[in-house]
């Protein structure tokens, strides 16, 4: 496929690469319409499935919680002790992306500590099943 | 703008650069983009839900590690507790169930599980962590 030079110059004729831009000027709108970009997380999370069909809202700070229970709030790693404090009176919605291994039980405690530290909503961000 | 007339006087404008330029972007976007629907549910601990009642009318579920779920006193299955608490639902419209998990139980075990209590009717389901004085 000949992209550069003369269309005449050996005697051959070019190939015609309008067909092939317009596939590529397709693929892109598609891409840059039904695609989202979002940032990419500070380490890897597979939240757990469900058949929720509520969207995840969109505002609020976002505590990770990562399968082995390292934490991070707002792309920033934190200790557990620190989780309370980290929100004190900045949202009274927080957002927990959590692994589906993660410990239940340590999740249900970062979220008991966000209430006491005076978060009325605590939305645990799921994956479509 | 002509782009494919040869006559004299005429500029040819290359469509290679523009390719180029399309093709990066393209390649950018099919990797940055995502098509992930990500969905939530409201996770609320006990006392977010007012703790005036206190434990009446509370149905406390423990999720133990070996899959097995502890209700009123006793060890079953999931599916037969989820039987004993839909039963004890008819009997008591209004009931609210805390679920316990416990160290070693995975998160999407837990969330199976209370969503399958909400599938079944119970509207009030919450999540309370051990230990916890009420």
């Amino acid at each position: 496929m000949r992209l550069h030079g003369s269309d005449d110059d050996d005697g051959t004729a070019p190939e015609n690469t309008l067909p092939l831009i317009n596939i590529v000027f397709l693929l892109l709108t598609f891409f840059m319409v039904a695609g989202a970009l979002e940032r990419t997380d500070l380490f890897n999370v597979s939240p757990p499935a469900s058949n929720s069909e509520q969207a995840a809202p969109d505002g609020g700070p976002l505590l990770l919680i990562g399968a082995d229970g390292t934490l991070a709030l707002n792309d920033q790693t934190i200790g557990e002790e620190g989780v309370g404090k980290a929100v004190l009176g900045e949202s009274k919605l927080v957002r927990i992306k959590a692994d589906a291994a993660s410990d239940a039980a340590f999740v249900v405690r970062l979220m008991e500590k966000l209430r006491q530290a005076g978060v009325e909503k605590v939305s645990l961000i799921t994956m479509e099943r | 703008m002509n782009l494919s007339s040869r006559d004299e006087g005429t500029v040819v404008i290359s469509l290679t650069p523009l390719v180029d330029v399309v093709f990066i972007l393209l390649v950018f976007f099919m990797l940055a983009s995502s098509f992930v629907e990500w969905r939530s549910i409201d996770a609320q601990t006990q006392a977010a839900q007012g703790r005036s009642n206190g434990l009446v009318g509370t149905v406390l579920a423990d999720l133990k590690p070996d899959g097995d779920v502890v209700v009123g006193g006793r060890s079953m299955p999931p599916s037969m507790a989820l039987q004993y608490i839909d039963d004890l639902h008819g009997d008591r419209p209004e009931l609210k169930v805390l679920l316990r998990p416990a160290d070693g139980v995975a998160l999407q075990v837990a969330v199976d599980f209370a969503e399958s209590l909400k599938a079944k009717g119970l509207a009030d389901v919450s999540f309370k962590p051990m230990g916890v004085a009420q």
